[in-house]
């Protein structure tokens, strides 16, 4: 019980790691980036042609790096298709829309690179960059990934919801996320702040994609897409733009599908991200923590 | 007039990011393909009859449907490349093929769609590799519109049995399994717990019709059974159960995308028992597992260690024009290049569907030379190969058994 409760920590950090980004984005600027996935997949890449083409850069240095480039696509993304929709479109279900359906492409784009550079054959991030060693606690099994993997999940989204809450910057983001035109007319750089949330969205996906290639012993090029349900699941279950949510919202996914594999039947997993969708949708559809309608960040 | 502009716009933005997604993926080297469309490789010059022996001289036109990305192209890729190869030995050979390639990307309803339309076009016979579930669903169709079909994989029941418009080029991996299970038996195995990805046909054939009466023959009792699907990636929760049953051996019935995943929760979790695992692993990216991968054995159709004359005139050309070692899926390909030569050998007068089956069919009675089996041998237009049992070690593979010339 206890070692499938770490487990289940461990998952829930992935999917906090995943999902707060993607929240972050979807509630301050409105974007649902369904390219997260791939920006995700797209840090794993990155580190991995980097070991490949220079070698002997040590892991403190490639996983910042790997970011910092994830956090750069994902403001490519916002610049080159994002803004233009934003500034010329006035309807708000078609911006949204257009938005959705831009980071479809663009996403499907990384993902044709990824497969390319990989041969479409899984790829892995070596023992030379990063040695994965068990270890036990208390008892309990785990890897030295698993734990990097838990305590940076805690200490991102601790800063984040801290930088959120607390700092200048981040109550620029709220009111962002209530009316951005206000903000312009307060001196507050709607495009600047966009750049900032989708370079922090972007570089904590990137972060992500590389533990998670780590810890899984090894990375394909679609990988991000099986865990953009999971990320909907969380977001939704916690509140469209609440990082406190997100971070409910993943380890309640995450126990309730460790005790279907380890109670019920695994292949059942899946089924759950779906059903806890539903009904909260049905329940509270603003999610569990927010307060009314969609709260934002 | 402005929110009209806009939305033109926006329209514009965001078919502007698709193309160049669409553009992506669609250029590089090698044979260019594009999900639903197609591009001819192979070529309709030289002369007009095949040189020596039999045949109509005329050339087959081959449509390739494979699952060239998605999650299965791990599969699919290898596939194509081996069919790619084959073709131009065939030209070589005076044997023309005009080959057009088309990518399901991994899914089922595209798959259908694809043969749909090759069943509509001039196809004379289509190639299909690797889900089980696709080619249940394509099998049908293919046997009722009377076009030649031949997978490989694929290895569920019901696909073959379709009718005589089917073929399959590789052995179902449940007939490498008694083999296998005397293996472990040798090894003093006296258990074994399953992992298994439910929704896999082939994979849950084997863990529920397959394994356990050849285990209890062999006198290794079933411990236990977790059930994943094959998109699980986390493989925590399972590796631990597994550790609690503590069983002898492991039967992992996972894709071989989540092999290396697979394999990494179990050792970290503790598990130091075998792993015997359904075919073709050795696609799965084993290899950068190094230790983890120890002790962990499973059949495949092909190696790149073969002995077969045939095998490693295979592998000397494979990685002549690819530079790097072919897998067992490009093995498999490059066969059913084999199977459309040896019947292309049979065949008399017009081409056409028709003739090009009775010629399959004959082909597949005499066998032909393959990198699988030298002869590779059928029943019922189905693949009887022995396979090969391998084993890893400190990230190589090592074969445990393999077929033998003339077998």
């Amino acid at each position: 019980m206890a070692q499938q409760l770490l487990n289940a920590i461990t998952l829930g950090s992935i999917y906090m790691l995943f999902a707060i980004g993607l929240s972050l984005s979807w509630g301050v600027l409105d974007i649902l980036n369904l390219a997260h996935g791939a920006i995700l997949m797209f840090g794993a890449l990155a580190v991995y042609l980097l070991a490949k083409h220079i070698g002997g850069v040590p892991f403190a240095i490639l996983l910042p790096v790997a970011m910092v480039l994830c956090g750069l696509v994902a403001v490519l993304l916002e610049r080159i298709a994002f803004r233009p929709i934003r500034r010329r479109v006035v309807d708000v279900h078609a911006r949204e829309l257009a938005m959705l359906i831009a980071s479809v492409g663009a996403g499907a784009t990384i993902v044709a690179i990824a497969e390319r550079s990989t041969n479409n054959q899984l790829a892995s991030i070596g023992p030379e960059v990063f040695n994965v060693t068990s270890t036990t606690i208390f008892g309990l099994h785990t890897t030295n990934i698993s734990l990097i993997i838990i305590v940076l999940a805690v200490v991102l989204t601790g800063a984040l919801a801290a930088f959120v809450k607390y700092t200048r910057y981040g109550r620029a983001l709220r009111a962002l996320a209530v009316d951005p035109y206000m903000c312009g007319l307060m001196g507050i750089s709607a495009d600047r702040m966009t750049a900032l949330t989708m370079f922090v969205s972007g570089a904590i996906a990137g972060g992500a994609g590389v533990l998670l290639a780590i810890e899984q012993g090894g990375f394909e090029a679609n990988m991000g897409e099986s865990l953009m349900l999971k990320a909907f699941a969380v977001i939704i279950l916690g509140g469209v733009g609440s990082i406190a949510g997100a971070a409910f919202g993943a380890f309640l996914l995450a126990i309730v599908e460790t005790a279907m594999v380890v109670y019920v039947d695994g292949s059942l997993q899946n089924g759950v991200a779906f059903v806890l969708i539903f009904l909260i949708l049905i329940v509270r559809p603003q999610g569990i923590f927010a307060r009314r309608g969609w709260q934002r960040a | 007039m402005q929110s009209q502009s806009g939305k033109r716009f926006a329209a514009l933005a965001a078919l502007a990011v698709l193309l160049s997604a669409l553009v992506v993926a669609g250029c590089g080297g090698g044979s260019s393909t594009t999900s639903g469309g197609g591009s001819e490789t192979g070529s309709a010059e030289g002369g007009a009859g095949s040189e020596g022996g039999g045949g109509s001289g005329e050339p087959v036109n081959v449509t390739a449907i494979f699952d060239e990305t998605g999650i299965a192209a791990l599969a699919g890729k290898p596939g194509v490349e081996g069919i790619e190869l084959g073709v131009e030995e065939l030209e070589a050979e005076g044997k023309q093929v005009n080959l057009t390639v088309q990518d399901t990307g991994s899914n089922q309803t595209q798959a259908v769609n694809l043969l749909s339309k090759a069943a509509s076009s001039d196809a004379d016979v289509v190639l299909f590799g690797s889900i089980s579930a696709e080619a249940l669903a394509m099998a049908p169709i293919a046997q009722g519109k009377g076009v030649p079909f031949v997978v490989q994989q694929s290895g569920t029941k019901g696909v073959v049995e379709q009718g005589e418009y089917v073929f399959r080029t590789t052995t179902p991996q449940e007939l490498f399994f008694p083999s296998l299970m005397e293996y472990l038996k040798e090894q003093g195995v006296k258990s074994y717990s399953a992992v298994v990805a439910t929704d896999s046909a082939t994979i849950a054939e084997l863990a529920e019709s397959v394994i356990p009466p050849l285990a209890e023959e062999d006198g290794i009792e079933k411990l236990g059974e977790s059930t994943v699907t094959t998109e699980q990636t986390n493989f925590n929760s399972v590796a631990s159960q597994v550790v609690e049953e503590n069983p002898d051996s492991l039967f992992l019935g996972v894709s071989i995308a989540q092999a290396a995943p697979a394999i990494s929760a179990l050792r970290r979790a503790g598990y130091e028992g075998l792993i015997f695992a359904s075919g073709a692993f050795a696609g799965g990216g084993l290899v950068p597992l190094g230790k983890e991968a120890n002790d962990l054995i499973w059949p495949e159709w092909f190696t790149a260690q073969t002995k077969l004359p045939e095998g490693k005139r295979f592998v000397a050309a494979y990685e002549k024009k690819y530079g790097e070692t072919p897998v067992t899926f490009a093995g498999e390909g490059w066969d059913m290049t084999r199977l459309i030569g040896a019947a292309m050998d049979e065949l008399e007068g017009e081409v056409n569907r028709e003739s090009m089956d009775q010629a399959l069919i004959k082909a597949t009675e005499k066998g032909f030379n393959a990198s699988q089996g030298q002869p590779l041998r059928f029943e019922e237009r189905d693949a009887r190969g022995s396979g090969f049992i391998l084993k890893a070690e400190n990230g190589k593979f090592t074969v445990v058994s393999e077929p033998k010339p003339g077998e």
